[in-house]
C-alpha cells in the first residue's frame, strides 16, 4: 500500500538507476579494449537510457497525469529500449558460444543478426492488428525481447565470466557477475511476463493485478530493485576498463623501463634547442650529473661541458646536420665521463615528427667506443710503423744492392786514381784533374763502406752479448779528434754495472758514430757533446743509450720524418741523408727503439733503448 | 820472412787485375796475376810465390777455396783477403785459417802496403 501511493518515486528511481547505468557506460572509456565485452555494451546504455526515459515518463504520467503524447512517446521508449537489450542479450550470448556442438550452440545458431529486426516487426504488426495497439504492442515487446533477453545475458554473463575467469578473478568480479546474471534474469521475468492485463493469453491471466494479489506489492517495485541491482553491478563491471587502462599504461612503462634502462647505449630525448627531455640511466650514469641537473639542461653542457652546440669543424652536430641535410649522420665525438675524463662515443640523433610532419624532438643516441677507437688508433700506428720498417728494409737493400754493384769499379777507379795522382808532378797541368779525382773516390770509398756495413745489419748476423761501454768507448776513440778540432767538449756519463746486450759490435759503433757526426754537425758554432749509458728507470729490462748536443735543434715538423730515408736537412752533397735511417734500422733489428726529443734552438737528445740480453 | 819479391793476385774482376798489377809493378815487386782460383793454383804449382792477394768473391772457387787449395800446396803462405764486407761467414772461417789479413774493399792503396809492410815485420 506504501507502494502503491509512492509509485512516484519508486518509477523516479527505477528510471534514475537505468539512466545512471546507461551514463557510466557511455562515458566510459572503452576504445581498444581487449574485452569483448567492451564493444557490445553501448548497446545495454542505450537499453539504460531509453528504458530509463520509459520510467521517467511513468512518473511523470502518475504526477501531472495521463496524456496521450506522453504514452505515445512511452510506448516508442518501451519497445525501443526492449530492442536494444534483445540485441544486448542477443550479442552476449553469440560471443560466448563456443564454436563446438552443444545445445548452446545448436541455439546460437538462430540467433542470427536478423532475428532482432524480425522480431521488432512481429511486435509492430501484431500490434498494429489488434484492437488495443498500445497494450497489445508493449505486451508483445516483453513477451518476445525483454522475457528472453534476461535469460540470454544470465547466460551469457555466466559464459563471459568463465571465459575471463583468470582476469575476473585477479579483479575480484566475480559476486558482480553473478548479482547481474541474476538480477538480468529476474528482470526479464518481471519485466518480460508480467504484463498489464489484457484479453490474450497470457497476460488474461499473469499479469500485474495477479502480482499485486499475490504479493501485495506492485512489480514495479521489484522491477526497480532488480534494476538497482543491474546497475550498481553494471558499474563496478565498468571498473574492468579503467584497470585495463592503468594496466596498460604499467605495462607500457615497464617495457620502457625495460628497454631503455638495460642498454649500454645512451639515450636523450632533445628538444629542438637541445634541451634534454628525457634521459636514460645509461645517459645519466655516464655524467657527473644527477637526473635533476640533466632534465631542462643543454645536451652540449652535460655530455660536452660547452656552452654552444658542437659545431664544425670540431664536433658535427647530428642535431644540426639532420635539420640541414635531412639525414641522419653518425659521427664520433669526444665526451666527458663521470670522473671528467675524456672518451669517444658514436652519436646519432633521430627525428620525432608530429602528425603534419615537421620535426618536433629528436632521439639522441650514443654508444661508447673508446675502445674500439683505442684499437683502431693502435691498429693504424701499428700498420704506420709496419709500413715505415717495410720501406726502411726497401731503401736498405736498394742501398746495399748500390753499394754492392758499386763496390770493385769505385775500388778500381780509386786505387788508379792514386796510383796515377802519385806520380804526377805538382806543375803538370793533369795534376789538378787526378788529385780531384783521387780526392773525390776517397769519398765515395767511405760512404760505400759505411753502406755494406750497413747492409749486413739486416740479415742479423753476428750479433753477442757485448758490454755496452765498451762499444760506445771505441765509438767515441772515432770521433773523438773531430770534436777536438770543432770546438765540441765530449762528455761521457757512462754508468756503472750495466747488464751486457746483445748486439753486433760493428753496427752499434757505427750508429753511436753517425749520431755524434750529426750532433758535431748540428753544432757549428761549437758546444757540447753528451753521451750517456745507464739501466732505464722508465722501461725496465733496457739500456738506454743517450746522445745529446747543444745545438741548433731540430723543427717539430721534421721531428716525425728524420728517420725517413734520403731525408736531409744537410746541404747538396754534404749528407746522403741515408744516416739515420740506417741506424733506425739497426735498432730495430737489435729489438730497439730509437726516440728523438728536440726543440729548434735548444739541441737535440736521442735515446736509444735496447734490450737487456738474457742468457 | 825477409822480403816478398813475388806477389799472385786473385781476382775474377780485370780492373782490379790490372790496378794491383800496375800499382805493385811500380813498387818494384814482381806481379802474377790469376783470374780464378784454377789458374792461381797452377801458377802456385809452378812459381816461387812469396804472398798471395786474393779476392773473396769468385764465381766457382771463392776466396776461402783458394785459402784452403793454397794451404795444401803452401801451409805458410801469408794471404791478404780483399773483401766487401769484413764480418762474412766465410771471411771469419778464411781469417781463421791463418789468411792472416782482410783488406775492406775499397780500399786505398796505403792500406794495401801496410799490410804488405806487416808481414815484414813478422
Amino acid at each position: 500500500m506504501f507502494f502503491a501511493r509512492h509509485l512516484d518515486i519508486v518509477f523516479l528511481i527505477y528510471g534514475l538507476a537505468f539512466v545512471i547505468m546507461g551514463i557510466a557506460i557511455f562515458t566510459q572509456p572503452r576504445r581498444e579494449s581487449v574485452f569483448r565485452l567492451g564493444h557490445i555494451l553501448w548497446l545495454l546504455g542505450a537499453f539504460g537510457l531509453t528504458h530509463g526515459a520509459n520510467e521517467w515518463l511513468d512518473m511523470l504520467t502518475i504526477i501531472k497525469g495521463r496524456n496521450s503524447s506522453i504514452d505515445l512517446i512511452r510506448w516508442f521508449c518501451l519497445v525501443i529500449s526492449f530492442v536494444f537489450l534483445f540485441e544486448f542479450s542477443r550479442r552476449i550470448f553469440r560471443i560466448t558460444t563456443q564454436p563446438i556442438n552443444n545445445w548452446k550452440s545448436s541455439i546460437a545458431s538462430y540467433l542470427s543478426w536478423r532475428l532482432t529486426p524480425a522480431l521488432a516487426g512481429i511486435i509492430l504488426i501484431g500490434g498494429l492488428a489488434a484492437t488495443d495497439f498500445w497494450q497489445t504492442g508493449s505486451a508483445l515487446a516483453r513477451y518476445f525481447l525483454a522475457f528472453p533477453s534476461g535469460i540470454l545475458i544470465a547466460s551469457g554473463f555466466r559464459a563471459y565470466y568463465c571465459q575471463e575467469r583468470s582476469v575476473m578473478e585477479s579483479l575480484r568480479m566475480k559476486s558482480n557477475f553473478i548479482i547481474a546474471g541474476v538480477s538480468f534474469l529476474v528482470y526479464g521475468f518481471l519485466a518480460g511476463l508480467v504484463a498489464p492485463k489484457g484479453n490474450f493469453f497470457p497476460a488474461n491471466w499473469l499479469n500485474t493485478d495477479l502480482f499485486i494479489q499475490l504479493t501485495g506489492i506492485p512489480v514495479q517495485v521489484f522491477r526497480a530493485g532488480c534494476a538497482v541491482a543491474v546497475a550498481w553491478s553494471i558499474t563496478r563491471i565498468l571498473t574492468i576498463f579503467n584497470w585495463e587502462i592503468t594496466d596498460k599504461i604499467q605495462h607500457a612503462l615497464e617495457m620502457n623501463e625495460r628497454i631503455t634502462q638495460g642498454i649500454n647505449e645512451s639515450i636523450m630525448l632533445l628538444t629542438l634547442d637541445f634541451r634534454i627531455l628525457w634521459a636514460n640511466k645509461a645517459l645519466i650514469n655516464s655524467t657527473h650529473l644527477s637526473q635533476k641537473e640533466i632534465l631542462g639542461n643543454f645536451c652540449y653542457r652535460v655530455t660536452h661541458h660547452m656552452d654552444q652546440p658542437c659545431q664544425l669543424p670540431h664536433n658535427a652536430c647530428p642535431v644540426t646536420e639532420m635539420i640541414r641535410a635531412g639525414k641522419t649522420i653518425k659521427v664520433i665525438h669526444t665526451h666527458y665521463d663521470k670522473e671528467g675524463k675524456e672518451f669517444y662515443a658514436e652519436v646519432a640523433a633521430y627525428p620525432v615528427y608530429d602528425k603534419q610532419g615537421a620535426i618536433t624532438q629528436f632521439v639522441h643516441i650514443s654508444r661508447d667506443v673508446t675502445n674500439k677507437m683505442k684499437t683502431e688508433i693502435e691498429l693504424n700506428q701499428t700498420r704506420e710503423q709496419l709500413m715505415q720498417s717495410e720501406k726502411m728494409a726497401a731503401v736498405g737493400q736498394l742501398a746495399a744492392g748500390v753499394a754492392h754493384e758499386i763496390n770493385n769499379p769505385l775500388g778500381i777507379i780509386l786505387g788508379f786514381a792514386q796510383s796515377a795522382a802519385k806520380r804526377i808532378k805538382e806543375d803538370d797541368p793533369l795534376a789538378l784533374p787526378l788529385k780531384s779525382i783521387e780526392r773525390e773516390a776517397v769519398r765515395c770509398s767511405y760512404l760505400v763502406r759505411n753502406l755494406l756495413v750497413f747492409s749486413r745489419a739486416r740479415k742479423n748476423e753476428g750479433q753477442e752479448p757485448l758490454d755496452v761501454n765498451t762499444t760506445v768507448n771505441s765509438a767515441l776513440s772515432m770521433i773523438e779528434a773531430q770534436t777536438k778540432t770543432r770546438n765540441v767538449e765530449l762528455v761521457r756519463e757512462l754508468g756503472d754495472g750495466l747488464s751486457r746486450i746483445s748486439a753486433n759490435n760493428n753496427q752499434l759503433q757505427q750508429v753511436i758514430v753517425n749520431l755524434a757526426n750529426n750532433a758535431i754537425d748540428a753544432m757549428t758554432e761549437g758546444g757540447t757533446l753528451t753521451v750517456k749509458t745507464l739501466l732505464s728507470g722508465t722501461r725496465p729490462g733496457y739500456v738506454e743509450i743517450m746522445v745529446r748536443d747543444t745545438g741548433k735543434g731540430i723543427p717539430k715538423e721534421i721531428q716525425k720524418k728524420i728517420f725517413e730515408p734520403f731525408f736531409t736537412t744537410k746541404e747538396v752533397g754534404k749528407g746522403t741523408g741515408l744516416g739515420l735511417s740506417l741506424v733506425y734500422e739497426i735498432v730495430g733489428n737489435h729489438r730497439g727503439t730509437i726516440e728523438l726529443e728536440s726543440e729548434e734552438g735548444k739541441g737535440a737528445e736521442f735515446t736509444i733503448f735496447l734490450p737487456v740480453h738474457r742468457g | 820472412m825477409n822480403k816478398i819479391k813475388t806477389i799472385l793476385i786473385v781476382d775474377d774482376e780485370q780492373g782490379y787485375r790490372d790496378l794491383l798489377h800496375r800499382a805493385l809493378s811500380e813498387q818494384g815487386y814482381t806481379v802474377l796475376v790469376a783470374a780464378g782460383g784454377p789458374e792461381a793454383l797452377d801458377i802456385l804449382k809452378r812459381d816461387e810465390v812469396d804472398i798471395i792477394i786474393t779476392d773473396m768473391k769468385m764465381p766457382k772457387m771463392d776466396g776461402l777455396d783458394v785459402v784452403i787449395a793454397s794451404r795444401q800446396l803452401r801451409p805458410d803462405i801469408p794471404i791478404i783477403l780483399m773483401t766487401g764486407y769484413a764480418v762474412e761467414e766465410r771471411v771469419q772461417e778464411a781469417l781463421a785459417r791463418k789468411a792472416s789479413i782482410c783488406l775492406q774493399k775499397p780500399f786505398q792503396m796505403k792500406e794495401l802496403e801496410t799490410a804488405l809492410q806487416s808481414f815484414l815485420i813478422t
